[in-house]
């Protein structure tokens, strides 16, 4: 616990949150919303897709938007952390924090699981399998829960 | 399965909206009082996202007694106050200050900035909001 | 501006709606869901346009907009309350008036794309590369959007009014 407390009260933190430029705690902040839209949406596409409410792509064609989920996660990842030191002591008892984290953990397993049983296989074209699509609405449901939970986060703070 | 996800999530999103409402929201303060504290600093958080200073205001002779207490009060991001003329140096522990704000309307002792007043009665506003009164000035 | 923002703040709508201490969060939620939607379904039909995930048809893009659309109209339905229920925060911000500049760029760039590029976007050979009007439209497209977002999550930072 002083190990959060030590992130949290560090001259990093410090002069992160109390700089007056945008280009620390904004855009650091905006990268995170940034990261959000391309791992999310490319998400929302998989797998509204997969539950056969958004056309007809060929299942293997998806396979491409996967990068993106990566790379949405990546921006997050790692703009997650900067924000995370920032306030450690207190989101590492903020039960709210670990719903996000886990929602996200969840979905992006359900989306790799789905990758294997629906999109990385030569012979399915249209149809997912019915397990692909359970997991394909949990991601999405998953996927709220996320973006709910964060920001939620922002009003109970300290 | 499209209705049911469709279920879920609106029962997520209003659950966690509806909780939200318990705990800090800058809708929870009572937008239409403004309320006159008058007290010292006693802590003094200068950053991002929000700007917070605690005011302790103690009773006495032409003291609101609604007004006493340790109160959490709530400004913006330190780019907009920066842009109404706050400092990190503005303020600091053990100083006096004079502010109007709105209180939280469940009596919990928080309210949202709305100006601070200097020694010399001129404001010192928190964002681009100003009282009605004086909107034409 | 800023007499126009005090009078929408007195009325009873914009009272009662800020007065319900739940919307304002629950709007938030719902714009980061219909950004999420708008930029999944839009960027996926812009990255085709600018050469991505060739052998795609794009008439199979294209049945993804109604998803596109409804995030669009989430947002722009939640976009409203904000601006009933805390008007001054947006009116007299260079960085709102942004905002709304970039949503009209990218819908008067969408109106280009489906009244002048639509049809020979649908019948080109999947597995040919696009043109470079299509390329340009789906990559002025894409930034549009993003400025959109860049605008409205820098707004309490860059400046709610100067």
């Amino acid at each position: 616990m002083a190990f959060f407390h030590s992130l949290q009260n560090s001259a990093f933190t410090d002069w992160f949150l109390g700089s007056d430029s945008i280009w620390t705690y904004p855009t650091v902040l905006t990268l995170h919303t940034i990261g959000m839209a391309i791992l999310v949406g490319a998400s929302f596409v998989i797998n509204l897709r997969i539950l056969q409410v958004a056309g007809a792509i060929p299942l293997q064609r998806l396979q491409p938007l996967y990068r993106f989920v990566w790379i949405g996660f990546a921006v997050n990842l790692l703009s997650g952390l900067v924000l995370f030191v920032t306030e450690a002591a207190d989101r590492v008892i903020d039960p709210v924090f670990y719903v996000k984290l886990l929602s996200i953990v969840v979905a992006l397993s359900f989306g790799i699981v789905v990758k294997r049983s629906a999109i990385g296989r030569a012979d399915i074209q249209h149809v997912a399998p019915a397990g692909s699509r359970v997991l394909a609405a949990a991601s999405l449901a998953l996927w709220i829960v996320a973006i709910v939970s964060g920001r939620l986060m922002a009003y109970l703070k300290h | 399965m499209n209705v049911r996800r469709l279920g879920l999530v609106i029962v997520s999103v209003a659950l966690t909206s509806i909780s939200v409402a318990a705990h800090h929201s800058f809708a929870m303060f009572d937008m239409e009082k403004n309320v006159e504290y008058k007290g010292f600093i006693t802590e003094w958080k200068w950053q991002n996202p929000h700007v917070h200073f605690n005011v302790l205001v103690k009773s006495g002779a032409g003291v609101e007694p609604a007004t006493v207490g340790t109160w959490d009060v709530e400004g913006g991001s330190i780019n907009i106050m920066s842009r109404q003329g706050w400092t990190r140096a503005s303020y600091k522990i053990g100083d006096p200050i004079r502010l109007v704000g709105h209180p939280m309307k469940d009596g919990s002792k928080g309210i949202s900035l709305f100006y601070a007043i200097r020694p010399d009665g001129s404001r010192l506003y928190h964002d681009i909001a100003r009282p009605k009164d004086d909107v034409k000035k | 501006m800023t007499e126009f923002a005090a009078w929408v703040e007195s009325t009873s709508l914009s009272k009662t709606l800020f007065g319900m201490s739940w919307l304002w969060p629950l709007c938030e939620s719902l714009h980061f869901i219909g950004l999420c939607m708008l930029i999944g379904a839009a960027g996926l039909l812009d990255l085709r346009l600018m050469g991505m995930f060739r052998g795609l048809p794009i008439r199979h893009v294209k049945a993804l907009m109604p998803w596109g659309i409804a995030g669009f109209i989430i947002n722009a339905t939640t976009g409203a309350l904000f601006l009933t229920m805390q008007p001054h925060l947006y009116l007299s911000s260079g960085v709102w008036w942004s905002k709304v500049a970039f949503i009209v760029i990218a819908g008067a760039n969408a109106l280009f794309f489906e009244t002048r590029l639509a049809l020979p976007a649908l019948a080109m050979d999947p597995d040919a590369d696009t043109s470079p009007g299509m390329k340009l439209v789906g990559a002025f497209s894409l930034f549009s959007w993003f400025a959109v977002l860049y605008c409205g999550r820098m707004l309490p930072y860059l400046g709610t009014g100067n």
